[in-house]
């Protein structure tokens, strides 16, 4: 019995380890591609994260770490409330997000309104980044809207790569993006794909418990008689 | 090389038992195969390729004390609806070189036990065999199938 446990238990750490992986390292991932090609944020402080900590002097890279809240050079305050992320530009940036969401402020400067450099009602619409290039999806070329998080990987769908179809990559979650009005929008969250995923999780999961398990999680066995 | 052939339609009287073409008269034929077991004895996948041990003997009429081995050789049992043939060629009666059919299947690596027992002074007839059933989904199966 402890040895049929075991191997269960073997098995799921490995099928874990093997889909959830790639998973863990996302938010890297996402860091790593705003800066490069996709020219994320208009080329402003997206991408720079590696940076940040250091330049800023009043903000150690222990506080960054915590917090998760990315300062201004000149007017930088406050920090993120809830402990959510905060990205601002140099010149004028939000100085935290009181809606429990991630606020992204605009570097063009269009959407200031009050004193904490944000417009709209507390807690209301989702902030973004409007990039300056413009985005090219389809044969169509509009300004792209960034709202952070994994919705963003959205936009990858326009040059897309082999292994964005396949669950190791976090495009293979997202919908293409959307033209509305004259702009792109992340094309929303793809759930028959992740229902696909699951059914490939289930099954390498069973794989591997048959591999190594002797039949779906232990040795079950069904004595018949003809 | 022996080539036994048991066949019976389900009495007396339509069982015959013959070694290479000829009619072969016996009291006793018996069978034992065994296969595909762990070392605690459970049934598991690979049938002769896990392992195991087989014998065959038959009692012949003419000297009933003596038990004469079949193989190396083949040997076909056949029951109303069952055809079993095992068959090891190999000279010197290596158990991984027995080759296991059942219907015409070949079921070398999912044999777990074969029992043919023919006792014509007791008159007792006793045949099955065990397979073993990997399923993806649920459990794996162990199915006997009983000839008689």
């Amino acid at each position: 019995m402890k040895k049929t446990w075991g191997r269960l238990l073997f098995v799921a750490s490995l099928a874990c380890l093997i889909v959830f992986a790639p998973m863990a390292s996302l938010p890297a991932m996402a860091r790593g591609s705003f800066g490069g090609g996709h020219s994320f944020g208009g080329g402003h402080s997206f991408g720079g994260g590696h940076s940040f900590g250091s330049s800023f002097g009043s903000r150690s890279a222990s506080s960054f770490g915590r917090s998760g809240s990315f300062g201004g050079g000149r007017s930088s305050s406050g920090g993120s409330f809830f402990g959510h992320r905060s990205f601002g530009s140099t010149s004028q940036r939000s100085s935290g997000s009181f809606g429990g969401y991630r606020g992204f402020s605009s570097s063009s400067g269009t959407r200031s309104g009050g004193s904490f450099g944000r417009s709209g009602a507390f807690g209301g619409g989702r902030t973004y980044t409007q990039s300056h290039s413009p985005y090219v999806y389809g044969g169509r070329s509009a300004p792209a809207r960034y709202y952070g998080g994994f919705s963003d990987y959205s936009y990858y769908w326009n040059r897309p790569s082999w292994y964005y179809y396949t669950p190791f990559h976090p495009a293979f979650y997202y919908n293409p993006p959307i033209y509305v009005n004259g702009y792109y929008v992340p094309g929303g969250f793809n759930w028959f794909h992740t229902i696909i995923a699951g059914i490939l999780f289930v099954m390498v999961l069973a794989f591997f418990a048959r591999m190594f398990g002797g039949g779906g999680g232990g040795k079950r066995i069904r004595y018949t008689r003809y | 090389m022996n080539n036994v052939i048991f066949q019976t339609g389900g009495d007396w009287d339509s069982t015959t038992l013959s070694k290479n073409g000829s009619d072969w008269p016996a009291e006793k034929l018996q069978l034992s195969l065994q296969a595909g077991r762990d070392m605690d004895g459970e049934p598991v996948r690979g049938g002769i390729t896990a392992g195991g041990d087989i014998s065959a003997e038959v009692y012949p009429q003419e000297s009933p004390g003596n038990a004469v081995g079949i193989f190396p050789g083949r040997l076909q049992i056949v029951f109303p609806g069952h055809d079993l043939i095992i068959e090891n060629t190999h000279p010197g009666f290596a158990f991984e070189a027995t080759t296991v059919l059942y219907n015409g299947r070949d079921i070398t690596d999912s044999i777990v036990e074969a029992m043919v027992d023919i006792d014509a002074e007791q008159n007792q007839v006793q045949a099955y065999i065990t397979i073993y059933k990997p399923h993806w989904l649920g459990a794996d199966e162990v199915a006997t199938i009983s000839f008689i």
